[in-house]
């Protein structure tokens, strides 16, 4: 039987379109001290470090685990990297809470980072393509997530409709108002985001996030050390992590599977019967707008086809009955291997009650998901106040 | 002689403080605000078996369309699949007759510098004739305007008729 473990502390970097002063070391180092400092603990009360980046051509650096480790002060410990894309992030927080469940260490970092400003993402975007099947037409994540959101629209049309891709965009832009490490902080109209220049149909300039620099970090800790260094801990109370085929067209895309079971293992682990009552905020990784409502149905969080009235009727607003993506989500920041524990940090801040601005009233339980690869791989993480 | 002794000195900058809002007192990395950039390029030359995946592209050069079905529990995979992935039997190749419909697409108005295609550029997701998976590529020759592109159309696979750069791009879709 695993042990219990908490969040303790988080760190964040401002999330940029570039990040000029610092090298990827010192930017992963940014956002580990600050988690340290959160937690109230010495660097030296770290036993072991889980890192999470994207591929290494998004930097064109290999080994990147060779030097962050020491970089962030832990030279001497154990050190492992976590490489599933978009899920890096997630798969980091993951990975350093099977290092405590198990019993074999009591405080570990999971700390996860990506420089997107240092390659040329068009380029090492197109090399991330199964070299056989997909290289030589390509064209990158929009196209791929075009597909996903025509066939999604067109499954549920007239239910779901365009512009409800666009409220998303414009609730998530305006959410990211609130937290000071936000990238895209903008208030915007549904038509500005309908009128945007096209980019894969139905995607338009603003459903897509931006390209990101930076990095993000949580300390874990067991049990008693975990009452101890923080008042209000972010208990793992589920977790859900599945992959489907690489192959996106073998994969039902507007309603994969993959996060479908991700979702039931980590209820069943948490023992949720009906998410949308129990859970009390849900951060989800919409790296375009319309995956908010796709992924907002395969979480469970709603039936098929009701994505688009959740955001319509303001269910899914800050101050709506079920606040999704508080901290403006993905549409906000995308520093890729990041993003997936962004998320799980903006979930264990709610349930810390340390949101800071974009702190919701009364959170007792959150969610946090991410998608990686031609989303086949999906993560749902649930935190709780009490264990 | 300095910094131009540098060949791929890109540039030398001042940075800003990216928290500054945190540091009321002050950056506390203020000695440390000199940057600068450089660039390295990388230039090689990958070589990827195909392996027994092979005859499909061998295959397209034929102006075939081939598929794998399981001789388990009978799906037909396309894009073909030398192991079944639903029941892990080996499978058995099968040619398709090359039709299907539309089952999606996403139309870009720019693509890449380095794809030598057309914009728009049309993808397509197509549940082929025959087989019970879906197949992804770019769907060419519709006409003057992306209009015509619709859900459910009639799409099949054309051939190549000019030298290509990746044994993928022998075959694209057309309308049918």
């Amino acid at each position: 039987m695993a042990r219990a473990a908490a969040v303790v502390g988080t760190g964040q970097t401002r999330y940029a379109n570039r990040r000029d002063d610092v090298n990827i070391p010192e930017l992963a180092r940014e956002a580990a001290s600050r988690a340290i400092e959160d937690a109230g603990i010495d660097p030296r009360d770290i036993e072991a470090v889980v890192i999470g980046s994207g591929p290494e051509v998004f930097e064109g650096v290999n080994r990147p685990d060779l030097w962050v480790g020491s970089a962030l002060g832990q030279a001497g410990r154990p050190v492992t990297r976590i490489q599933t894309g978009g899920t890096s992030g997630a798969g980091a927080t993951i990975a350093a809470f099977y290092h405590v469940a198990s019993g074999l260490h009591d405080v570990v970092l999971a700390v996860s980072y990506e420089k997107l400003s240092d390659g040329i993402p068009s380029y090492s975007f197109s090399t991330l393509s199964d070299p056989f099947w997909d290289r030589g037409f390509s064209s990158g994540a929009a196209p791929l997530v075009g597909l996903q959101s025509c066939q999604y629209l067109a499954r549920h049309a007239p239910k779901v409709r365009e512009d409800h891709g666009a409220m998303v965009a414009v609730k998530n832009r305006k959410n990211a108002m609130r937290n000071p490490y936000a990238q895209l902080q903008m208030e915007i109209t549904v038509d500005d985001v309908m009128n945007s220049s096209p980019v894969a149909s139905p995607i338009k300039a603003l459903d897509c996030c931006p390209l990101s620099d930076g990095a993000a970090a949580l300390v874990i800790a067991e049990e008693r050390r975990a009452k101890k260094m923080a008042s209000r801990p972010a208990w793992f109370a589920g977790l859900g992590a599945c992959s489907e085929s690489p192959y996106a067209p073998n994969i039902d895309m507007a309603y994969p599977e993959s996060c479908v079971r991700a979702a039931q293992l980590a209820y069943q682990m948490a023992w949720i019967y009906d998410p949308v009552r129990e859970l009390d905020v849900a951060e989800i990784f919409e790296a375009f707008s319309f995956q908010e409502l796709i992924w907002t149905e395969a979480l469970g969080l709603c039936n098929p086809g009701e994505g688009g009235r959740m955001v319509e009727s303001g269910v899914t607003a800050m101050e709506g009955e079920f606040p999704i993506n508080p901290s403006g989500g993905v549409l906000s920041a995308n520093p890729i291997g990041a993003s997936g524990m962004i998320r799980q940090i903006e979930a264990a801040m709610q349930v810390m009650g340390k949101a800071g601005a974009h702190q919701l009233p009364g959170v007792r339980k959150s969610l946090a998901h991410s998608w990686g690869g031609v989303v086949q791989f999906s993560t749902v993480t649930i935190f709780a106040g009490e264990l | 002689m300095g910094l131009e002794l540098i060949n791929n000195l890109m540039d030398v900058f001042t940075a800003e403080d990216p928290m500054a809002f945190a540091h009321p007192d002050g950056d506390p990395w203020a000695d440390f605000r000199e940057g600068m950039r450089i660039e390295w390029k990388m230039d090689f030359t990958y070589k990827h078996v195909l392996g027994k995946y092979s005859k499909f592209f061998i295959e397209l050069t034929n102006h075939k369309f081939l598929a794998t079905e399981c001789p388990g529990c009978g799906k037909v995979w396309a894009i073909p699949r030398p192991l079944c992935a639903d029941c892990l039997t080996i499978t058995k190749w099968k040619e398709l007759p090359g039709t299907g419909t539309l089952e999606s697409f996403s139309i870009s108005q720019f693509v890449p510098s380095f794809m030598k295609v057309e914009v728009p550029y049309v993808l397509a997701l197509v549940k082929m004739d025959g087989a019970d998976t879906l197949f992804t590529h770019q769907l060419r020759n519709y006409g003057d305007s992306t209009d015509v592109v619709k859900m459910g159309m009639p799409v099949k696979v054309a051939y190549a008729t000019e030298p290509v750069d990746h044994p993928m791009l022998l075959m694209h879709f057309e309308p049918a």
